[in-house]
């Protein structure tokens, strides 16, 4: 009997080694692409470029950057699908973030969040878009800047002078969901088009004054997160 | 055995060498895990040659022993540094490093979380390293010796993930735990009358922060050297804790440090305000009774903490 029970174990100890090498026949699922721009005006941002924000101020932008992270899918049954390891640094104008093996299906629903996971936040020494050197992260505090924003302003009271929102903490972690169906099909690619208006980090639920508000970090930038969650993407 | 030679072709192979565990006291408690960052000797090896190398500061001079010396337990026996890159001096006293993995927090405020994301602080700082860490990765990546030892210990082979681990592993293998008291404290030897009754009125008067057989609690107080704090960024350095949670009851609010090889870390103090444990304990007669005598029995019994074969063992090469 114990004999037996040998050679069972045997057959499936082989039977598990050879799937476990079979991984190249899995058939090919479909791509996302994530097209990201930053906008003004209803055009594209251009950096240095005079802006009038909804306070009355002038600005201007030096320096953009965010983690957008998640990308979660929602099934039409319901299930959701979420892209492993899914951070991306967004330090351009405009930016493609392309997915790739997505399972086959119908969508309805794509979300992602603005920031980075209180699990993922917890430690800086991560490979990827959250390697220390995209210098996105704090050293004396572990965490990461969510979103930055750098440039000079001119007050309504002509106040000139420079501002600089560097938001992080768990609590500015904001996620945003949109509704689209899509169908994903086999080797087929799936755009998205969102639009990130920088114009909405200065209103929406809370007015910026950049004379009052000029530098914002970690803590103290839970107005500006909440502005960004509300408003500042949109799908196309 | 055919079998498992037909299994071990499809695996990947490009494995570093075996989890290593750190032979520690049973007085110390377990030694928490790490466990994004297993240690291996190789890793160890790997991040001590880090630890020293100077080639990781921006003008090539300055290296984590630089303010860490093995000789005084890995502090430096000045109050506030100057031996940076810029020549600036320092706002904080440079901790000694033993035990480090039982700390909940690293830094004076303990805003980094582990070891590794530590790191990049000093790497990074201006008036520390003051690298960029594409430059030092650069470097690493132009020495074959660095590319040949990364590999081996880090599959992804030299980044500043597996930089930053290899200090982190280094560091969590100094382990103090061969000192006079510690040998009192296992039954291996005596100390004097006078030793043990220090060690009396030290539980009694200093335990309850340096609590235990790590002399800490790993936690964070106002111990009464300063009084007042208004400084216009919530972000400077001098409030203590509270730049790191910014509750108003954490201003001023340092971590307790480990008493162990204190007679080597002198001055004392987050700011090394104090040149000496006379003056610490003076300090302390501020905030609650010690008489004379007791202050110079609590020396005494500090001096057991002192741990030569720690210092012998890590000064070598």
């Amino acid at each position: 009997m114990k004999k037996i029970i040998k050679y069972f174990v045997i057959a499936l100890v082989s039977i598990f080694a050879l799937t476990s090498c079979t991984e190249e026949d899995v058939v090919t699922d479909g791509t996302v692409v994530l097209k990201i721009s930053n906008v003004a005006d209803d055009a594209p941002l251009v950096l240095d470029k005079n802006y009038t924000n909804a306070n009355g101020d002038q600005f201007s932008i030096e320096n953009i950057k965010y983690y957008l992270s998640n990308v979660t899918l929602t099934n039409e049954d319901g299930t959701t699908y979420e892209v492993p390891d899914s951070y991306h640094l967004i330090d351009n104008i405009s930016e493609d973030i392309t997915l790739t093996d997505i399972p086959l299906g119908t969508y309805t629903d794509i979300s992602f969040s603005i920031g980075v996971d209180a699990v993922a936040n917890s430690s800086t020494a991560q490979p990827g878009d959250l390697d220390p050197s995209n210098e996105m992260a704090w050293n004396w505090d572990t965490g990461y800047k969510f979103f930055l924003l750098e440039g000079r302003y001119i007050s309504k009271s002509d106040e000139e002078g420079t501002f600089t929102f560097h938001i992080g903490k768990n609590a500015n972690y904001k996620t945003l969901k949109f509704t689209k169906t899509i169908t994903i099909e086999e080797n087929s690619t799936i755009e998205y088009n969102f639009e990130g208006d920088v114009q909405a980090v200065f209103s929406g639920p809370n007015t910026i004054n950049l004379e009052t508000t000029n530098s914002a970090h970690g803590e103290t930038g839970g107005d500006i997160a909440d502005n960004y969650a509300s408003n500042f993407f949109t799908l196309k | 055995m055919i079998i498992l030679g037909f299994a071990s072709s499809c695996a990947e192979p490009e494995e570093v060498d075996p989890k290593f565990v750190i032979d520690v006291p049973s007085h110390l408690g377990e030694m928490p895990v790490r466990a994004e960052n297993p240690l291996t000797l190789g890793g160890i090896a790997l991040g001590k040659k880090l630890f020293f190398d100077p080639s990781l500061s921006s003008n090539n001079q300055v290296s984590c022993a630089t303010c860490h010396l093995p000789s005084l337990a890995f502090s430096d026996g000045v109050s506030l540094s100057d031996k940076g890159v810029s020549g600036e001096q320092m706002i904080r006293n440079s901790p000694a490093l033993f035990n480090l993995a039982w700390h909940q927090g690293y830094f004076w405020e303990g805003g980094a979380n582990d070891l590794a994301s530590q790191a990049f602080g000093p790497l990074t700082h201006p008036d520390e390293m003051g690298s960029n860490l594409n430059e030092i990765l650069e470097k690493l990546r132009g020495n074959t010796e660095y590319v040949n030892l990364f590999k081996e210990n880090f599959p992804q082979g030299i980044s500043s993930q597996s930089l930053a681990f290899a200090l982190e592993q280094y560091q969590l293998s100094l382990i103090s735990a061969e000192s006079p008291y510690d040998d009192y404290i296992t039954g291996k030897s005596i100390l004097s009358e006078e030793e043990v009754e220090g060690l009396k009125i030290f539980t009694e008067k200093c335990g309850s922060c340096h609590e235990g057989n790590h002399f800490s609690d790993f936690k964070y107080h106002r111990n009464g050297i300063d009084s007042v704090w208004n400084y216009a960024s919530l972000e400077d350095a001098r409030w203590g804790r509270f730049r790191i949670t910014f509750d108003s009851t954490d201003i001023g609010k340092y971590k307790t440090p480990s008493l162990r090889n204190i007679t080597l870390t002198a001055p004392y103090m987050h700011d090394g305000r104090f040149q000496n444990l006379e003056e610490v304990l003076t300090h302390y007669q501020t905030q609650f009774s010690i008489t004379e005598q007791e202050k110079s029995r609590i020396i005494k019994f500090l001096d057991t903490l002192t741990d030569e074969k720690f210092i012998q063992k890590h000064s070598q090469n």
